[in-house]
C-alpha cells in the first residue's frame, strides 16, 4: 500500500479573501480578519514564515506556530458558520501538519529535498557502513533486553548492566545525532552561497542525511521504548 | 444561547463549574455540596436517585446501586475482565457486545447510567444559574479512545446537553493551574482518580497550553487498591472465624464502604481502627490497619503509574530536569505513597496548589467560556493519545496518525484493489500502539463501495482520516479517479441500538435466569474446558496405553460433558466434570510417566 499525504486545497498561488476580496497569501485576512481558503502553493516554511533552508531558527518556528495557532485554531471560530468552521479545521490540522514537520531536522530536510526535487526522497536506502554497523549492534542489544523483559523478572545484576548498557546506547546515538546536525548546519553555510543546478550536490548529501537520521531516530524510539519497559 | 457549563464527570465523583466574573467556580449541587457521587441507584419507581442518596443505598440495595460505571463506558464484553466484573451490580456482556448493567429485568448502557448523573448536574447547575443549561464541556481520561469519547459524548446528548466539546483531564486541570499562576513553564499532570490514570506534559508558553505528551491506563484507580483492600479483610474475616463472605453482596458492601473509608483516613493517620458489627450472626470485624500495611497492599498497583510517567517524558524528550512543576490531580493523590512516587520519578516534590478534586472542572468551565469566545488570550493545543491506524496484510497494524500528534490533524492514505473488477474494500480501522492488530482496541470497519470497475491496482481511493478538537476520529473517501466524495461510516460493534441491546440481554437471562446462575455457568465451563482440553492432550500422547474399557469410559464421560456444556446445564457440567476427571486418574499418571521418561531421555542426549 503506498502512501500519499492527500492535499484537500485548491491550487491557486494567491488567493482571494473570503469577505474582502482583496488577493492574499496565508492563513489570515488582518484587515477583516477571517480566515483565507489555504493556497496549494505555500510551502511549509512560507506557512510558518521561517526561511527555507536546512536549518531553522526553531524558537522563531515555535514563536510562529503558535501565534498562528492562535488565530487558526477551531476554538476561535466557534460560534462561526459551519463553512468557516470546516476551513479553520482544515488550516490548524495543516498547521499542526507544518510545525511538526518543521520542527523535527530528519523531517525537515527530507521535505527540503521533495521540495527542491519535485518528488519525495525515496523512503528507504542505506545509511553509511559506520552508522549500519552502530545500528546492528545496537539492535542486538535491544532484542536481547526484549527478550529479557518478555520472560518477566530475571537476575537483578542482569537487569542492571542492561540498564547500563541502553543508557550508554542511548548516549551514543544523541550523540551521533547531534553529528549529524552539525552536519546539516554545514550544508546549511554553504546552502546560502549557492542557488539552482548548484545545490544539487548539497541536495545528495541532505539525502544521506535523511537516512542516518532515519535510522538514528528507529533506534531512539526503540531504546527509549525498552529503558522504559525495562524500568 | 445559554451558557456553558464544565463538567468533570468522574468514576467517583463528579463536578459542575462555571465561570463567573472572570473566574471558574464549582456549583454546588441540591444538597449543598461541592462533589457529586457518581452513583445511581434504582430503589424503586421509574426514576432512580442519584448522588448522595444514591450513595447512601449501596449497602441496602447493593444489586440496584450503580457506581463506577466509567469503567465500562465504550467497552465491549470481551474486554472486561473478570476482575471488572467484580461490582455489585450485574453487568453483562460478552465477545464484541456492549457491557450493560441489568435492573429489574431492564437493561441499561455504561452511558444512560452516566447520563443520569449528567442530568442531576444538569439539573442543579439550572437551579444555581436560574436558566436553562443545555450546553457543556465535558471531560474524559486523556488515554480514552475514541469509543470512549464517543460513549461520553452520547450520555451528554441523553442527558439532554449539546456538548460543546469534549475535553482531557489533565488537560483541563494544568488550564486552571495556568490560568491561575499566569506563568511559561513545562508541567506534568499526574491525574489518579478513582478508576482511571493519567499523565500529560503540558508546555504553557503565553497563554497558548500545548499538550507535548500523555500516557496513562483507563484501567488503573482508587478502586483497585479498595478493592486489595477488601480481599485483605475478607481474608482476616475467614481466618478470624466469620467464614467465607466473599459470595455475600451486602456484607460486601459494607466491607467495601469501610475499606474506603480506611483508605482515605490513612492518607492522614499512621493506622486506622476498622470495625465491621455483625457481619454474619455471630462476628464482627475489629481489625487495627497500619499504613505499612496499606502500603504493602497497594504498593503494586501504585507502582503500576511509574511507566506511563516515564512514556510520556520520553514521548516529550524531556528529562525529569526539564519539568518545572508537576501538579496532583484526582482523589487517589493524597495517598502519601502516591505523593512520594511523584517526586522520585520527577525528582521533584509536587505543587499542592490546586484542589485533586476540583481542578479538572474549573479547567472544563475555562474552556467553556473559551469556545464561547468570553476569553480571547488562551489557546488549548491538545494531542491525540493513541496511534491511530489500519489492518494490513498478514494482521499488522500500519500507523496512520501516530500519538501525540496535535489535534485537528489530517492525514490521508491511498488505497486501490486486490483484484481485477473488485467493487468494494474493507478498511479495518485500529487504535493502539502493538504491532499486531489483533493486539489493539477496533475502531470498527468501513466499506469502500461503488468502486468502478477496473483491473486490479487501477482504482484510486484517497481516504481521509480527520481527527477533531474533541479527540473524535471522521473519515472521508474520495474516488481520485471520478473526483466523488463521501463522509464514510464507520460501523463500530459498540453502535447498535437500545434495542438490539435489550434484546441481547433478554435474551441472555432466557438462558441464564439469574446473574448467580450465569456466573455459575461460566465457571462451570472454565474448569470443564480445562478437564477438557488436558484429556485431549494426554489421550493424544497416551491413549494407545489405555485398555479397551478405560478408553471407552473416558469417551463417555467426554461426551457426556460435552453434551451438558451443549444444554448449559450448570450443575450436569459440574457433575460430569468431577466424573471425567475420574475416569481420567489413571491415564494422568501414565502421561506422567511417559513425560518423566521423555525428560531423562533428553537429558541423555
Amino acid at each position: 500500500m503506498e502512501r500519499e499525504i492527500l492535499d484537500p486545497e485548491e491550487k491557486g498561488k494567491k488567493v482571494k479573501c473570503l469577505s474582502c476580496g482583496s488577493p492574499r497569501e496565508g492563513f489570515f485576512c488582518y484587515d477583516c480578519h477571517t480566515l483565507l481558503p489555504i493556497s496549494g502553493e505555500m510551502d511549509y516554511f512560507a506557512m510558518l514564515e521561517v526561511e527555507k533552508r536546512p536549518v531553522v531558527d526553531t524558537a522563531r518556528l515555535k514563536d510562529n506556530f503558535l501565534k498562528m495557532s492562535e488565530t487558526v485554531h477551531p476554538d476561535r471560530y466557534y460560534n462561526s458558520s459551519p463553512e468557516v468552521q470546516e476551513l479553520a479545521l482544515k488550516c490548524s490540522s495543516l498547521l499542526n501538519k507544518a510545525y511538526s514537520t518543521l520542527k523535527d531536522p530528519k523531517e525537515r530536510i527530507k521535505y527540503l529535498i521533495s521540495l527542491e526535487t519535485d518528488k519525495e526522497a525515496p523512503v528507504s536506502s542505506r545509511a553509511s557502513t559506520e552508522t549500519m554497523e552502530f545500528f546492528i549492534e545496537a539492535s542486538d542489544v535491544c532484542s536481547e533486553v526484549d527478550a529479557f523483559i518478555k520472560k518477566k523478572g530475571g537476575d537483578e545484576s542482569l537487569l542492571r548492566d542492561y540498564q547500563k548498557n541502553l543508557h550508554r546506547l542511548k548516549k551514543e546515538t544523541q550523540d551521533r545525532w547531534k553529528g549529524m546536525t552539525n552536519e546539516i548546519e554545514t550544508v546549511d553555510k554553504e546552502w546560502a552561497t549557492v542557488s539552482g543546478e548548484n545545490r544539487k550536490p548539497l541536495l545528495r548529501r541532505l539525502l544521506v542525511l535523511s537516512h542516518e537520521l532515519s535510522y538514528l531516530s528507529k533506534l531512539h524510539s526503540l531504546i527509549d521504548e525498552l529503558i522504559v519497559g525495562i524500568s | 444561547m445559554g451558557r456553558i457549563i464544565g463538567i468533570d464527570l468522574g468514576t467517583t465523583n463528579s463536578v459542575a463549574a462555571i465561570m463567573e466574573g472572570g473566574r471558574p467556580d464549582v456549583i454546588a449541587d441540591s444538597e449543598g455540596q461541592r462533589l457529586t457521587p457518581s452513583v445511581v441507584a434504582f430503589a424503586g419507581g421509574e426514576t432512580p436517585v442519584i448522588g448522595h442518596a444514591a450513595n447512601r443505598q449501596r449497602i441496602l440495595n447493593p444489586k440496584k446501586t450503580v457506581y463506577s460505571v466509567k469503567r465500562f463506558m465504550g467497552r465491549r464484553g470481551s474486554e472486561i475482565k473478570e476482575e471488572d466484573m467484580f461490582v455489585s451490580y450485574p453487568v453483562t456482556g460478552t465477545g464484541e457486545e456492549p457491557i450493560s448493567i441489568l435492573i429489574d429485568e431492564k437493561c441499561h448502557l455504561p452511558e444512560d447510567i452516566s447520563a443520569f448523573v449528567l442530568k442531576k448536574l444538569k439539573g442543579d447547575a439550572e437551579r444555581y444559574l436560574g436558566e436553562t443549561v443545555d450546553r457543556a464541556v465535558i471531560t474524559v481520561p486523556a488515554y480514552f479512545n475514541d469509543a470512549q469519547r464517543n460513549a461520553t459524548k452520547k450520555a451528554g446528548e441523553i442527558a439532554g446537553l449539546k456538548v460543546e466539546r469534549i475535553i482531557n483531564e489533565p488537560t483541563a486541570a494544568g488550564l486552571a493551574y495556568g490560568l491561575d499562576k499566569k506563568l511559561d513553564a513545562k508541567i506534568g499532570v499526574y491525574d489518579f482518580g478513582g478508576g482511571t490514570f493519567d499523565i500529560s506534559i503540558l508546555d504553557i508558553k503565553k497563554g497558548v497550553f500545548q499538550v507535548l505528551s500523555t500516557c496513562g491506563n483507563t484501567r488503573l484507580g482508587g478502586d483497585d487498591i479498595v478493592r486489595r483492600l477488601i480481599d485483605f479483610l475478607l481474608k482476616k474475616i475467614e481466618e478470624g472465624g466469620g467464614g467465607d463472605l466473599s459470595g455475600n453482596l451486602m456484607v460486601l458492601s459494607r466491607i467495601r464502604e469501610d475499606a474506603e473509608k480506611a483508605k482515605c483516613a490513612l492518607s492522614f493517620q499512621e493506622e486506622v481502627e476498622i470495625f465491621i458489627p455483625f457481619l454474619t450472626s455471630s462476628f464482627s470485624l475489629k481489625y487495627r490497619l497500619t499504613r505499612k500495611e496499606f502500603e504493602y497492599l497497594a504498593g503494586d498497583i501504585i507502582e503500576r503509574t511509574r511507566r506511563p510517567c516515564l512514556q510520556a517524558m520520553m514521548d516529550a524528550k524531556l528529562t525529569p530536569d526539564d519539568i518545572d512543576e508537576v501538579i496532583l490531580v484526582g482523589g487517589s493523590t493524597r495517598i502519601p505513597m502516591v505523593r512520594q512516587l511523584v517526586e522520585e520519578i520527577f525528582g521533584k516534590a509536587p505543587d499542592a496548589a490546586i484542589n485533586p478534586d476540583e481542578a479538572v472542572a474549573l479547567g472544563a468551565a475555562i474552556q467553556a467560556n473559551v469556545l464561547s469566545g468570553h476569553i480571547s488570550n488562551l489557546l488549548l493545543l491538545d494531542v491525540t493519545p493513541l496511534s491511530l491506524g489500519i489492518e494490513t496484510y498478514g494482521g499488522f497494524m500500519n500507523v496512520i496518525i501516530p500519538r501525540n500528534t496535535t489535534v485537528p490533524t489530517k492525514a490521508g492514505e491511498l488505497f486501490t484493489t486486490a483484484v481485477d473488477n473488485q467493487q468494494a474494500v474493507t478498511i479495518h480501522v485500529l487504535q493502539g500502539e502493538r504491532q499486531m492488530s489483533a493486539d489493539n482496541w477496533s475502531l470498527g470497519t468501513f466499506l469502500l463501495e461503488d468502486i468502478e470497475p477496473a483491473p486490479a491496482g487501477v482504482p484510486r481511493i484517497g481516504v481521509q482520516f480527520t481527527i477533531d478538537a474533541d479527540g473524535i476520529l471522521h473519515v472521508l473517501a474520495r474516488d481520485v479517479n471520478t473526483g466523488r466524495e463521501k463522509l464514510v461510516q464507520m460501523k463500530s460493534t459498540l453502535d447498535v441500538s437500545k434495542d438490539a441491546v435489550e434484546e441481547m440481554v433478554r435474551e441472555s437471562i432466557e438462558h441464564g435466569k439469574e446473574d448467580t446462575a450465569k456466573k455459575e455457568l461460566y465457571d462451570a465451563r472454565l474448569e470443564a474446558d480445562k478437564v477438557l482440553s488436558a484429556t485431549k492432550k494426554a489421550m493424544d500422547k497416551c491413549g494407545r496405553l489405555l485398555e479397551q474399557e478405560e478408553r471407552a469410559a473416558i469417551d463417555k464421560a467426554r461426551s457426556d460433558l460435552e453434551e451438558a456444556i451443549e444444554r448449559n446445564d450448570a450443575a450436569g457440567i459440574k457433575d460430569f466434570t468431577v466424573n471425567l476427571n475420574k475416569a481420567t486418574e489413571r491415564l494422568a499418571s501414565l502421561l506422567l510417566e511417559e513425560t518423566a521418561k521423555e525428560i531423562v531421555e533428553k537429558g541423555r542426549r
